[in-house]
């Protein structure tokens, strides 16, 4: 049982409140799903389930927090090891040793168990998450959906009551995904642990939840109760909730299942969306046989395919399918040990500086890398000076993305999505051809996904082409992508949207799920097919 | 003696890692003979030895590649050694390699002369002695390449757990931090303007602090929540040893003082003899009211005692001289070339 009474939490004495008198007792063996804007005070929240906020991070804690009888006023976080167990963000910052079964032995060592007892939790542990043929490898090779599963089982071993995670599957594609959220499922039901979890793609995992807690932001009061009785209330959803709710479907569907409910009787009347395939427009870069070899790992082999003028590209892929070396392939980043690069005849790899800036626009997966001043304003004088624009040009265009920021702050404390979208716009400047993004929506709430699918959406139509290497489905889904998808650095399909994600399995939009064999893609179109069947 | 050692060594079925300490003995016992040594025969044996040992035997991880840094820095101490000749050098005879101009510094400056002529003894004097600093370098941080740097840290007595933990995981970090700065310097190239000069690269320097500043807090954070530094104590005797420690350790310095000045000092022999009771007490003391406990203990078997012994034949034999040259240098290669043989298999999942 956690007990929330009366709780109010600011980082310092005149900073503003994050949370304010919030009250509520979570019950033991429920799955609480922690929703909100980004930097809505969700971490802080569940930083406070341990004592990690005031005692880790500072700040100013007013009320009570008691976790299965401790008061975490009293107790520091690696006093509360057994009751309170919390995997972070980033798994593999939070790593101590060097492999599986050191990593799980950790927490046991700090607390002295005796040996005998640690080998049988290790044992049943690694069991439970599926991890016992890996004990003796090393933590830096295993891929990040088993990193996520070593850091789940690294508190496991201690038997807390409560396991607190932030935003677990955020980094992960979305079979390991699912494999991680089937685990905690696992957890709740056979051994009825307690868990509280922030995430922001809220498809895969609201049907898992029992209890919602939403964390509106500005110390507005958090609502917290059984997710049929919040969802109405939270202007976070996931698309089949956004459908309900334009639709009027009561009670609200959380999964593909409830909402079929809705779908089946409609079915019949649908017809299915036929698009014209696009007309053939010029080709702007082709990627001819390329084989991309890292020490003695194939990354890329035998790529080939082409880019149109104004296309949008989805390159989609598990983890360490070659999407991110595909992406800096074309952008000639990396030089191909086989096959030819083409951007309008030139060679990528040879371009440099101001040139480059002219044909590419690069948003990597850290779009902060690109962010070296000190204020926005330096940075988008930086970028006039590069390019040889007129002072002031990059500020008027940076002020149309972002039209809400102030340009003295630093750039390095705008939110994961301004970030994005200040990057994205600093790189617009010069009018690239082809704009390329590294995983843009990973830790973005639905309305910064929204604002970029917007622009991405703009930059179609004034005929850029734009590739996305993501695993994010309902983003390749709204920009009507095409799709390439890749597996073990080759193509496994190559076609529209439309019927990859149709075709596939894992990588398939929740609409499209609700409403197959119907090949229904977004909101707007099953909204669209709905009305027009009256 | 190669096959009666190769048979051993398959005996020794288990995969697992060799003990650091004999890793450790054996490097410094190397960087050890290269410093006495003065025969440039010698450096090169031990040098040879050392490198194939870690070229054979360094496991597949990010630490195990620092190799290349290591020779990297080497030959970087060959050529500052070099360049010191060239510049500070006096002319000693032998064939003119280089002639610079030279300038006589005035007296109140040392009176030092700077460049002038490069003669070829004093090069290759020079050269030597390089080449000894390399090898010694080489030999001393050789066995980091080759044990997993926590694996040290299990070694070490559980009262200066924590210190070694630090140092471990700040080990740890460079090749992390490293990889960082690639990454931000080419994503800064993506700005269209690349990053050349001091001032640009100290900017770089902001995502790579932040970053790092991050993951050390992740780390820390990480750390706590799973229960490090918990102990028996109750705070009192936590402050209590801690003071008494803190309290050794000013005593031992002030002690130390008095016995310099005065060896036969009684004050200072008595403060000398309570500031070591005290810190031994208190670290004793630490070390018992931990918690921790150890999921799989080292061992320290007939391989480590092995290679121990025969890296500490190498150092008695490059010491004495008792084998003539032509049969020192082939006896020193193998001396330190042993844990070729002898050294276990080291786990599968960090196999070449």
């Amino acid at each position: 049982m956690i007990k929330f009474k009366a709780v109010s939490f600011a980082y310092q004495q005149n900073s503003a409140v994050i949370i304010r008198d919030f009250n509520a007792e979570l019950k033991p063996g429920e799955f609480n799903l922690v929703v909100g804007k980004t930097g809505s005070g969700k971490s802080t929240l569940l930083n406070l389930i341990n004592g990690s906020a005031p005692h880790l991070t500072g700040g100013l804690l007013a009320g009570d927090i008691e976790v299965f009888g401790f008061n975490t006023m009293s107790y520091k976080p690696r006093d509360l090891a057994e009751t309170v167990g919390v995997v972070g963000q980033k798994p593999r910052d939070g790593f101590v040793t060097s492999t599986v079964k050191e990593e799980l032995a950790y927490s046991l060592e700090c607390q002295g168990v005796d040996i005998r007892v640690m080998q049988q939790r290790i044992d049943e542990t690694s069991e439970l998450v599926g991890l016992k043929d890996s004990l003796a490898k090393p933590l830096e090779i295993l891929s990040a959906g088993m990193q996520q599963r070593v850091a789940i089982a690294s508190v496991l071993v201690n038997r807390p009551k409560v396991l607190v995670l932030d935003e677990p599957t955020s980094a992960l594609d979305p079979p390991a995904a699912e494999e991680v959220l089937g685990i905690l499922q696992r957890l709740t039901y056979e051994l009825g642990i307690s868990i509280v979890v922030a995430e922001h793609r809220l498809e895969r995992i609201l049907q898992f939840a029992d209890r919602l807690i939403y964390v509106p932001g500005e110390g507005s009061r958090i609502l917290v109760g059984d997710v049929k009785s919040i969802i109405p209330n939270v202007d976070l959803a996931p698309p089949i909730v956004q459908l309900a709710k334009q639709l009027n479907w009561q009670p609200t569907p959380l999964n593909v299942r409830a909402a079929k409910k809705f779908t089946a009787p409609l079915l019949q009347s649908l017809t299915p969306i036929i698009k014209p395939s696009s007309e053939h427009a010029e080709v702007l870069s082709t990627l001819s046989n390329v084989t991309v070899r890292f020490a003695n790992v194939q990354a890329l082999n035998g790529i080939s395919f082409s880019i149109q003028f104004g296309e949008t590209l989805a390159v989609l892929g598990k983890n360490g399918a070659g999407k991110s070396t595909l992406l800096a392939t074309l952008a000639g980043l990396i030089k191909p040990d086989y096959g030819d690069v083409n951007l309008l005849n030139l060679d990528p790899a040879k371009l440099s500086g101001k040139e480059f800036l002219k044909y590419i626009g690069f948003v990597p997966q850290e779009p902060a890398d690109l962010l070296l001043q000190t204020t926005i304003d330096e940075e988008c004088a930086l970028t006039d000076q590069i390019s040889g624009l007129p002072d002031g040009t990059t500020k008027n265009h940076v002020k149309k993305f972002l039209p809400e920021i102030s340009f003295t702050q630093h750039p390095l404390d705008l939110s994961e999505g301004q970030q994005l979208l200040l990057t994205l716009s600093i790189v617009l400047v010069n009018s690239p051809k082809l704009i390329l993004l590294d995983e843009p929506t990973r830790g973005l709430d639905y309305f910064a996904k929204n604002q970029l699918i917007n622009h991405l959406k703009k930059l179609k139509t004034s005929g850029i082409s734009v590739v996305v290497a993501t695993h994010d489905v309902e983003l390749v889904a709204e920009l009507e992508a095409r799709v390439v998808l890749l597996a073990d650095g080759g193509i496994i399909a190559n076609g529209p949207a439309r019927e990859v994600l149709l075709e596939s399995i894992d990588y398939t939009p929740q609409i499209t799920r609700a409403f197959a064999p119907l090949n229904l893609l977004t909101i707007q179109e099953a909204v669209d097919a709905i009305q027009l069947a009256g | 003696m190669t096959a009666q050692l190769t048979s051993f060594a398959t005996k020794n079925k288990t995969e697992r890692w060799l003990h650091p300490l004999a890793w450790w003995v054996w490097g410094l016992a190397a960087a050890t003979l290269a410093i006495a040594a003065e025969n440039w025969f010698i450096h090169v044996s031990i040098c040879a030895a050392i490198i194939s040992v870690v070229y054979l035997k360094r496991p597949n991880a990010s630490w195990g590649n620092s190799i290349s840094i290591l020779f990297r820095i080497a030959l970087f101490v060959i050529f500052f050694r070099l360049m010191i000749e060239v510049i500070f050098g006096v002319h000693f005879g032998g064939p003119v390699l280089l002639a610079l101009p030279e300038i006589q510094l005035p007296r109140w400056l040392g009176g030092i002369k700077l460049g002038g002529i490069l003669g070829a003894t004093g090069a290759l004097a020079a050269l030597v002695h390089g080449f000894k600093l390399a090898t010694v370098i080489v030999a001393a941080s050789a066995p980091a390449t080759l044990v997993p740097p926590n694996l040290l840290l299990k070694s070490l007595p559980n009262a200066i757990y924590e210190a070694g933990l630090v140092t471990v995981i700040a080990v740890g970090f460079l090749p992390t931090l490293s990889a960082d700065a690639r990454r931000i310097k080419k994503s800064a190239a993506l700005r269209g303007k690349p990053v050349v000069g001091l001032r640009q690269n100290i900017k770089l320097m902001m995502p790579l602090i932040d970053s790092s500043l991050n993951r050390a807090v992740t780390l820390s954070n990480a750390m706590e929540s799973r229960g490090f530094g918990k102990t028996r104590l109750n705070v009192v005797n936590a402050n209590l040893i801690g003071l008494s420690l803190i309290g050794g350790l000013f005593l031992l310095m002030i002690s130390i003082y008095q016995v310099l000045r005065n060896p036969l000092n009684v004050i200072g022999l008595s403060l000398l003899i309570l500031s070591i009771s005290s810190i031994t007490l208190s670290i004793v003391l630490s070390g018992k009211f931990r918690l921790r406990t150890r999921l799989e203990k080292l061992e320290f078997r007939s391989p480590e005692v092995w290679i121990i012994a025969s890296s500490a034949i190498g150092v008695w034999l490059g010491l004495a001289q008792a084998l003539p040259l032509l049969a020192l240098i082939p006896a020193l290669f193998i001396c330190f070339f042993t844990p070729i043989w002898l050294s276990p298999q080291i786990p599968k999942g960090f196999q070449r």
